[in-house]
């Protein structure tokens, strides 16, 4: 039976376990594909990062992801999809977010992550940080985000 | 008149704390105003303000710049959302 899940949580994320989970419940697949978004350990002038902070909105961080999921079904043919997004501070080499798609054929379920990817960076509904000693950086989407989501438009 | 507290998220909240007090009409006043009027009380936010990526969100819905909030509604002001 396909499974089109969302979450959202604190707890840290095992992205190899969710994997296997997921695969083992996708008895009709053709293909399997997954991402997982990992934080980084150096920002962007090479400084190291001491963690990533995420923080959302009462239930509507949840209910953004949801309707990037029901879009994702109503985009490509897939038999399973799963998000999962986490949120708090999360540490260097930590997973923020795993996304996966089972389809017939590769075509789909690859583009399927790519879809949910972008959509996520741009519309899920949270906003976030990068820790360096004292220091916090804000991080917004940049232009290359706005432009790999127009590719879906 | 009546006053709305507006929650910030994110960066807003980091910068000017988790909420502004606003005042509004008995019969509510539209998100366009509501903009205009955030932007003359915290000039630091103005130039977000006019970003159209930094949205409104009333009674757990992000709401278009015709959208009205009414008092009594829960309202809160998104910095360019940052997901991923």
């Amino acid at each position: 039976m396909a499974a089109f899940s969302v979450t959202v949580g604190d707890d840290a994320i095992d992205a190899a376990a969710l994997l296997a989970a997921f695969g083992r419940a996708a008895t009709t697949a053709g293909a399997i594909a997954s991402f997982a978004g990992v934080a980084r350990r150096t920002g962007l002038a090479g400084e190291s990062l001491d963690g990533l902070v995420l923080t959302g909105y009462r239930g509507v961080t949840l209910t953004s992801m949801q309707a990037i999921m029901v879009d994702a079904r109503a985009r490509f043919a897939l038999d399973d999809a799963m998000i999962h997004h986490r949120i708090g501070r999360i540490l260097p080499g930590e997973t923020i977010v795993f996304v996966a798609a089972t389809a017939g054929h590769r075509r789909p379920a690859l583009e399927a992550v790519d879809y949910l990817m972008d959509r996520l960076k741009s519309d899920a509904v949270l906003w976030k940080y990068e820790e360096s000693g004292d220091a916090r950086r804000w991080i917004e989407p940049r232009a290359d985000d706005a432009a790999a989501l127009e590719r879906w438009s | 008149m009546a006053v709305i507290m507006v929650e910030l998220c994110g960066r807003f909240a980091d910068a000017l704390g988790p909420t502004i007090a606003v005042t509004i009409p008995d019969d509510g006043l539209g998100i366009l105003a509501l903009r205009r009027l955030l932007a003359d009380r915290q000039p630091s936010l103005a130039r977000d303000l006019l970003n159209p990526r930094v949205r409104f969100c009333v009674d757990d819905v992000i709401v278009p710049d015709d959208a009205n909030v009414l008092p009594g509604q829960v309202v809160a002001l998104f910095p360019p959302l940052s997901g991923g």
